[in-house]
């Protein structure tokens, strides 16, 4: 994942806040990343070159144009860097 | 992604802010991986879809002749009462080219390979270079080509397709 800001300090000063904390920047932003990434990339890609639709190189160039979308899209929800 | 690390791929850049499967290298793999169904078809038809407890219970009925996993099955399977007596296998690292690291995932470090009893064949096979050739190479020694191991293994889930990898 892309580096993101130490919540040890927010452990130090506000204990509650330390579960929000750690949901918002790491949990739940790896939950959503996987949970589109696998079944709207990565799965369609590897079945349609498995089942000879594509060539290995259109379905691994479909795969990377469509999960670069995805990550694009969640590094500007949750604030991390991006290319 | 193990056989992707294994052929020099990434799945993203440094910083993850991007993927690169699609590199060359990444798709020699897909190609490879493609290759071993349907040019060669040493993989059970239905790679692409094919579930984790698919994968276990096929290789534990001796259906299939690899799976992915971690040390740990070493001694699951030799534990399982049920597995039959013949049921004969072993753990290598994963596939990788000449020059390339070898790719680990996860919990998944390497691969258990059934029917194939000598060890030092099959550590030479792993380090396949090239595709075509290497693939019959590691085929023939994961399947033990030559005995009648082989049919036995994989039979039931290539419709009756000629097994031989010659």
């Amino acid at each position: 994942m892309p580096p993101r800001k130490s919540v040890l300090p927010i452990l130090e000063e506000d204990p509650d806040r330390y579960i929000e904390s750690i949901l918002a920047q790491h949990l739940k932003p790896f939950s959503r990343l996987y949970s589109e990434l696998v079944p709207k990339a990565i799965t369609p890609a590897w079945d349609e070159a498995f089942a000879l639709e594509k060539t290995p190189k259109e379905a691994l160039d479909w795969m990377v144009e469509t999960g670069n979308k995805i990550l694009k899209e969640t590094a500007e929800q949750y604030g991390w860097p991006v290319d | 992604m193990q056989f992707f690390y294994g052929f020099g791929a990434e799945l993203y850049n440094k910083y993850q802010t991007k993927m690169l499967l699609n590199s060359p290298e990444g798709v020699e793999c897909m190609q490879w991986l493609v290759d071993l169904e349907h040019k060669h078809g040493w993989l059970a038809p239905g790679t692409a879809g094919r579930t984790n407890d698919v994968a276990l219970r096929l290789f534990q009925e001796q259906k299939v002749a690899t799976y992915p996993s971690q040390p740990y099955y070493v001694t699951a399977f030799k534990l399982q009462p049920e597995l039959k007596p013949s049921f004969e296998w072993y753990y290598c690292q994963p596939p990788h080219k000449e020059g390339k690291e070898i790719g680990a995932e996860g919990n998944i470090h390497g691969l258990c390979v059934a029917k194939q009893k000598d060890k030092d064949k099959l550590a030479i096979a792993m380090k396949f270079r090239r595709a075509s050739h290497h693939t019959r190479e590691l085929g023939d020694c994961l399947l033990g080509a030559g005995s009648s191991a082989a049919p036995q293994v994989c039979a039931p889930y290539l419709g009756g397709r000629s097994r031989s990898l010659h």
